[in-house]
């Protein structure tokens, strides 16, 4: 079907037609070059949709590294202590004396302060800007011995319990899966990436893990990592639970977060940095948000939701459907509760039942 | 350019994500706004570690863009380009009866990148990043791992090709005159 028209393209002209610079006007080519003017035609509606959610982890990470924090920050992130700390007290009495260790990775960065008035009300010692403190009895029952290796340069680990580990401290009842953790689990996930030496950039185990093999390997039933896919509920599921546990820049296979039992991703999810914990969130389909937010402990939901920038949790609770929302938001505590409603819109505050309002 | 200024981010956001996104529309069908999300999430936070000029900066983002697609679409057990284009984008464009009068004058931007995703998927991918993303060709030959006179020559007859159609479009259109959406139709059945 070529005509003599078609063989009459010079590369010159190619090169022109490409640059934008023949217009619509010209002879021969003047077809062509409206179809490739329609091509790059301005934005149109829609194209840019993703802005906000761009911007929002684009000011996530921002808040995370950058130095010197703007005023706003500085007070939103003296609320968010005020809250954590008052709920870590609190939780310090309904569990009755089980060591606690709230990490708050980025935020934990010893630039703000903590407001003490809150924990001493419980008795517990927040003398230092990192709320890693142990709360109660022997810091070490409950610990997790599962070494997080800081891949990421963002990640600034608290320096933690006696344990020295940033092992993510579930308060809630120790499950058999945290019970089950390996101490090696991270080493386990380097392993499955094939990064023995931990030698690997952070983007190359997201790469290294997405591979079909490595869901063949683990899919195969290999001993060597049974406890990976135990501990994960599924061959499936180990991807992204190692890129939670090696704080790796994405997740592998986003869609398939809401699949891990809700207590691990409680663990792992409340280990991260803040803003690691945002981009992951936000790289979420929105129904894998709602399992995922569904499925972690009250405790567990509270940390995070209370960590994320504001920016973030307005975005992120306008992903979900009015139900889940409530559901969700029925199981915090009041003061979470009131730290929360404090950053929604009203748009989305109009959607809550009055008895949740009620509550405040 | 300073990139951890926030509204610095958001023009470069503006001027890049259109072209990038029909870009990936062709390459990843239905998949092109998820990876064109995973990747100003990712873009946002690698910031730290991308130096250089605005243009190396498209090209960085364009880099990324296909990896992801082309890695989601591997898993998937789907080939770049042999997605069909989603149906709700035929809404987007005129009707038949409409651009009967107009003709090619009224290509719409979906009709365009239509036509162009009917290339054999090299040809496509070098107009598409040159015409669309707007990179030269020095760096959609970086983006694609060749050199730029392949990414030339790609083009360009890539461009032969889409003229080739279009003009027999006109000569069959001449003698029935159709719309465009019946011309694409045709391209579409000759590929096939």
């Amino acid at each position: 079907m070529r005509t003599r028209h078609s063989r009459g393209i010079s590369r010159a002209t190619a090169e022109r037609l490409l640059g934008g610079s023949v217009t619509a006007d010209d002879p021969g080519t003047g077809q062509l070059a409206r179809v490739l003017a329609a091509a790059s035609a301005p934005p149109r509606d829609g194209e840019l949709a993703s802005e906000q959610m761009v911007m929002a982890a684009f000011e996530a990470n921002h808040l995370a590294t950058s130095v010197t924090p703007r005023k706003e920050h500085t007070s939103m992130l003296a609320k968010i202590f005020t809250v954590k700390v008052l709920f870590t007290s609190l939780a310090a009495f309904a569990t009755g004396g089980v060591a606690l260790a709230a990490t708050t990775g980025a935020l934990g960065s010893g630039t703000h302060r903590p407001v003490v008035t809150a924990s001493a009300s419980a008795g517990a010692s927040a003398t230092s800007a990192n709320p890693a403190a142990s709360v109660g009895a022997s810091p070490s029952v409950s610990a997790i011995p599962s070494a997080v290796p800081s891949h990421s340069a963002a990640a600034a680990q608290p320096t933690g319990t006696s344990s020295g580990t940033a092992a993510p401290a579930s308060q809630a009842a120790p499950s058999s899966t945290a019970a089950a953790l390996p101490a090696t689990a991270a080493g386990l996930c380097e392993a499955l990436a094939g990064d023995a030496g931990s030698t690997l950039s952070p983007a190359s185990l997201v790469q290294a893990l997405s591979k079909t093999s490595v869901l063949q390997t683990l899919s195969s039933g290999s001993a060597e990592f049974s406890s990976l896919v135990s501990t994960a509920g599924s061959a499936a599921n180990v991807a992204d639970y190692c890129a939670l546990l090696l704080d790796l820049p994405q997740l592998p296979d986003p869609s398939q977060l809401g699949e891990l039992p809700g207590t691990l991703l409680g663990q792992t999810l409340t280990a991260l940095p803040a803003s690691a914990l945002a981009t992951d969130l936000i790289s979420l389909p929105a129904s894998t948000l709602s399992q995922v937010l569904s499925a972690v402990p009250a405790s567990a939901l509270s940390t995070m939701l209370t960590e994320l920038p504001s920016s973030v949790l307005s975005q992120l609770l306008a992903e979900l459907p009015a139900s889940v929302l409530s559901q969700l938001l029925s199981e915090l505590p009041s003061s979470v509760l009131s730290q929360i409603f404090a950053e929604l819109p009203a748009s989305l505050l109009s959607q809550l039942p009055t008895s949740l309002l009620g509550q405040l | 350019m300073d990139l951890s200024d926030p509204e610095e981010f958001r023009s470069l956001y503006r001027d890049i994500q259109p072209g990038l996104l029909r870009y990936l529309r062709a390459l990843a069908g239905p998949d092109a706004e998820d990876v064109a999300s995973e990747t100003w999430l990712q873009v946002a936070r690698d910031i730290g570690t991308f130096a250089g000029d605005y243009d190396g900066f498209r090209g960085w983002v364009t880099t990324i863009a296909r990896h992801r697609a082309i890695d989601g679409m591997r898993r998937r057990g789907r080939r770049p380009f042999g997605v069909p284009v989603p149906v709700e984008e035929m809404a987007g464009l005129p009707a038949a009866d409409d651009t009967e009068a107009a003709g090619i004058e009224s290509v719409s931007t979906d009709a365009a990148l239509r036509l162009i995703a009917t290339l054999p998927p090299d040809q496509a991918e070098a107009v598409l990043l040159r015409a669309v993303v707007g990179l030269d060709a020095s760096a959609a030959g970086k983006v694609l791992g060749k050199r730029a006179g392949a990414v030339r020559t790609a083009a360009h007859r890539g461009l032969r090709t889409l003229a080739g159609r279009l003009s027999a479009a006109q000569a069959v259109g001449d003698k029935f005159r159709p719309g465009v959406t019946q011309r694409e139709k045709l391209a579409l059945k000759d590929m096939r």
